[in-house]
């Protein structure tokens, strides 16, 4: 007698629940089952999901099976037809689902499946099938459950439903919420909204066939409708331009910019071509601004909570949507590390959406066993590669626009003043008597060049800022940067010491330690820089002095712990707020400090006890800072200079530090005095600034 | 760099004294220098100003040989910099080098010292087998035989362009017989100081320079005391 190989049926809960462990997941494979028997729609229906004893039902209105197909096909688990030369009969389409693993994890989240399904090819017939899970619970191994496919006669047309019930993992919000994304997102949601390119371009013949009239699918669920609303909402009009690649069969590829109509703005070929099947690259860029947003129809808290939804680049193969591109927290173009490189007119994944629509019928991108994503092949590579350099074509052009635009700006300015000089000589000659005119001339002469003196001013400090502007941002690239190199270090000092014989690790962990110590001075340097850059110290608004020198204090104390100096913060007892940022309060603390780590440095001045004391205060109209060192107090510069840029007198000081306390204070209403020298034995700046009045004390 | 010059069977110093502020640079100087089987000795301590103690104390280790961080003020060990440590111990003819980090700004503090600090090494380019070499450059220097590298020759130095910044004067130049196409900054302390408010470009200064520096940081200006003015050196 022959023999067989028999499964326990706790194997297909491992293949089931382990390979595929998203839920979302395992019920889109059963929505592109639909697709793939070439239905146009599909309705997922949720049920009494957070009772723990609800229903999902998957209905379409494709093909449907006959009984032999299900016996031969859908009964079959872990047959995967990768093949992509064989289409679907009725509209050609590339098949895309998968008939293995996916399908089972769906079917296994509750504890019996209803299949339903009405072959076009042989209509007034239904076929249905139970599958009890609990049977399998109880038999030793799969082929002892016996399986009956009944047949029936029915008026409806062709179709097939799936109703999984009794689910008693109460599925959360947040998993829906994902659900409900990747459903809106499988069947591109982006295609009904693009325009059809004007292009000469023979159309390939592996294009979809066009008598498809495409598919959708509809989540029905009472508990999470606010959801659907939501994520089925677009705004694409909305945006400010679009970036476009179109690579064609033969690897070269068109660069376009379109503006909100779809109107070309610009278009390249692109230098370089790319080994990756053909595809179109589109990415919708916003331009969040209140300003952008009033004179549209749409809010801008619309479009930014639609783009929390919907935002990052999606890619689409053969229509159907591949997970887990564009996905959330999955930036794999890198948009926002290019912005962070070059932050100007870079999008990032919360200004923009993007789809990456692929023809993949040469079947060069191989999708990975779990569904989620392709393997990291060269054309993969390429394909990023080829969406890459669009982006940074496109930054080029539009950096050039911008300062086109800021070019004309300048003139138009210099013709309107030019125009107003004209009005006025007018003016005077037809007002001002002859005689008095040589007086008003010279008030006039007087006046301009005071101006001219101001805007020579504002420009030299407009110069100084881009400076620093550009110092800061090339230390929090490298801040960033440097958090790799670092942990190298970490992984190579414990490799390193794996190696030392007994013996010697005593000696060897000496200066390990020394590594280590310096290793985690150089992390609390770099810290400092992000620290500073974060967003929400830039945002305007009641800043609590107290909390935000402390904060920084703090923040310090690896340097203040370096050059062995005491920082003594003494804070009021009353809370003090300020409207502002605590980005320019930690500018201008921070300065000071720093100057006062260089006073203590300086040459032939000693100083056995550093110490910087800083106090706040109030007296009865403003809030008072005062800091104060005991470094030696200002010398070799007079206190009125040493607000002034460049003024330095630290050799490898910049002579900015005390210009950008200048300016800072100014820009929060404030004022500050420079006594040079102390009895605390050093200088001491007070700042005084005004209070943010609460409405409501506490 | 004066690091790379070869002296065949120059010995390595038996010790070596180490004054650094900063006590992780310090011990892991002192490791190296045992792994080359050399003896460390440190000197630590607060010194203030006091520059007679601390090279008092450095005299009374008695090592053969001295290295000294630059910059000594970070961890508060003296408010005065390394090179003027490494003068001191050169009038008491004890052979002392320079390390330092080599900040941009720190060059032209060095060039000003150069002429009496014979080896300068940045700590990137540190080796402690080169340690015999810099010994002996030090110790030629200390019996007036400089080595080729750091013998001055009087030389014509051409100011190609002015700085003024805050009440200072930047002297951008080109040393004829060094690198007539480099223009290098000469720190005006360099220049003879009744000199320097007759400076103008063009002009032509003449001094003793070690023409023979391999690198610019290696370059010392001694004796720049004379002037050719640029509407007088038609002669020339």
């Amino acid at each position: 007698m022959a023999d067989y190989l028999k499964f326990s049926p706790d194997i297909l809960r491992r293949l089931g629940e382990e390979l595929v462990p998203d839920v979302d997941q395992g019920i889109i494979e059963l929505v592109k089952n639909g697709y793939d028997a070439d239905a146009t729609k599909c309705e997922i229906a949720l049920d009494e999901l957070k009772s723990g004893k609800g229903s999902i039902a998957i209905a379409d209105n494709g093909a449907g099976m006959t009984g032999s197909q299900i016996r031969r096909g859908w009964l079959v688990i872990g047959r995967s037809d990768k093949k992509k030369d064989a289409l679907t009969p009725k509209y050609k389409r590339v098949p895309v689902g998968d008939k293995g693993l996916g399908r089972l994890a769906a079917l296994r989240l509750g504890n019996r499946v209803t299949l339903t399904t009405r072959p076009a090819a042989e209509p007034g017939k239904e076929y249905s099938l139970v599958l009890d899970w609990l049977e399998y619970e109880k038999a030793d191994v799969v082929e002892d459950v016996s399986l009956e496919i009944t047949e029936a006669k029915t008026d409806l047309p062709h179709g097939t439903e799936i109703r999984i019930e009794d689910i008693e993992a109460r599925l959360t919000r947040s998993t829906v919420t994902k659900l409900a994304r990747s459903l809106l997102l499988l069947s591109d949601p982006f295609a009904r909204f693009e325009e059809q390119l004007i292009t000469d371009e023979p159309k390939s013949r592996n294009r979809p066939n066009k008598s498809d009239p495409g598919f959708s699918a509809s989540l029905l669920t009472a508990e999470f409708k606010d959801l659907q609303a939501k994520v089925g909402q677009s705004y694409f009009s909305d945006a400010e331009y679009r970036i476009q690649a179109e690579l064609h069969t033969q690897g070269n590829a068109t660069f376009r910019i379109l503006d909100w109509k779809g109107d070309i703005l610009h278009e390249d070929l692109a230098g370089d071509t790319f080994h990756a099947p053909p595809f179109t690259f589109d990415l919708w860029v916003y331009l969040l601004s209140s300003e952008s947003f009033s004179t549209r129809s749409s809010t801008l808290s619309e479009v930014r909570n639609w783009l929390s939804e919907l935002g990052g680049v999606h890619l689409y193969e053969d229509g159907i949507r591949v997970p887990p591109y564009g996905g959330a927290e999955n930036d794999w173009l890198g948009l926002n590390l290019r912005r962070a490189r070059s932050p100007e007119v870079r999008p990032s994944t919360n200004t923009s959406v993007g789809r990456v629509k692929v023809i993949n019928t040469d079947g060069a991108l191989i999708q990975k066993t779990d569904r989620i994503g392709y393997v990291e092949n060269f054309a993969f590579g390429e394909l990023k590669r080829a969406c890459g350099e669009v982006l940074d074509w496109a930054a080029r052009i539009l950096l050039k626009e911008r300062d086109k635009k800021r070019e004309v700006e300048k003139q138009s300015k210099k013709e309107k003043a030019k125009k107003a000089t004209t009005n006025l000589e007018l003016v005077l000659s037809k007002t001002v008597k002859p005689t008095e005119r040589k007086k008003v001339d010279s008030a006039i002469h007087r006046y301009v060049k005071e101006t001219e003196k101001e805007a020579d001013s504002l420009r030299e400090d407009l110069e100084l800022y881009r400076t620093l502007a550009t110092a800061g941002m090339t230390s929090a690239v490298f801040a960033h940067e440097i958090g790799r190199p670092l942990k190298l270090i970490d992984n190579a000092i414990k490799a390193l010491i794996r190696l030392v014989p007994d013996e010697e690790k005593d000696k060897a962990n000496e200066r390990v330690a020394r590594i280590q110590t310096s290793k985690e001075r150089l992390s609390s340097f770099i810290s400092i820089p992000l620290g500073l850059l974060s967003k929400r110290k830039r945002r305007t608004g009641r800043v609590d002095v107290n909390e935000s020198i402390c904060a920084l204090v703090e923040m310090l104390e690896p340097i203040t712990a370096y050059y062995e100096t005491v920082i003594d913060f003494n804070p009021s007892v009353t809370v003090l707020f300020v409207n502002g940022t605590e980005a320019l309060l930690d500018g201008i603390m921070l300065n000071l400090i720093l100057n006062s780590f260089n006073a203590f440095q300086r040459e032939n001045f000693e100083q056995d006890e550093r110490k910087i004391k800083i106090d706040t205060l109030t007296d009865t109209t403003n809030i008072l800072i005062r800091i104060e060192d005991n470094a030696g107090g200002i010398d070799g510069v007079s206190v009125e200079d040493i607000w002034l840029p460049g003024v330095t007198t630290v050799a490898d000081g910049t002579g900015f530090g005390l210009t950008i306390v200048r300016d800072s204070i100014k820009d929060l209403n404030g004022t500050i005095h420079a006594d040079p020298l102390t009895d605390f034995g050093g200088a001491r700046f007070t700042i005084a600034l005004r209070p943010m009045r609460e409405l409501f004390p506490r | 760099m004066l690091g790379t010059i070869n002296f065949s069977d120059v010995e390595q110093p038996q010790s070596v004294t180490i004054v650094d502020d900063d006590p992780d640079d310090r011990e892991d100087l002192m490791d190296q220098l045992r792994d080359h089987k050399i003896e460390p000795r440190a000197v630590d301590g607060r010194y203030g100003q006091d520059i007679d103690r601390l090279v008092a104390d450095v005299l009374a280790i008695n090592s053969p040989f001295v290295i000294c961080d630059h910059r000594l003020q970070a961890k508060n060990l003296a408010s005065f910099n390394g090179s003027k440590v490494i003068k001191a111990l050169g009038s008491s003819k004890h052979p002392a080098m320079l390390l330092t980090m080599y900040q941009k700004t720190h060059r032209l503090e060095l060039r000003e010292a150069r002429a009496e600090v014979p080896v300068i090494v940045g700590r990137h380019d540190f080796q402690i087998s080169q340690l015999g070499v810099y010994a002996e450059i030090c110790r030629r220097e200390l019996a007036n035989d400089p080595v080729d590298e750091r013998r001055a020759h009087r030389t014509l130095i051409c100011i190609r362009e002015i700085e003024r910044a805050h009440g200072t004067k930047e002297f951008y130049v080109t040393v004829t017989n060094w690198r007539p196409d480099e223009a290098i900054i000469l720190p005006a302390a360099c220049i003879a100081s009744d000199l320097v408010p007759q400076l103008e470009v063009g002009d032509y200064l003449l001094g003793d320079v070690n023409v023979g520096a391999a690198e610019e940081d290696d370059l010392f200006f001694k004796n720049v005391n004379e002037i050719v003015k640029a509407d007088e050196k038609s002669g020339l």
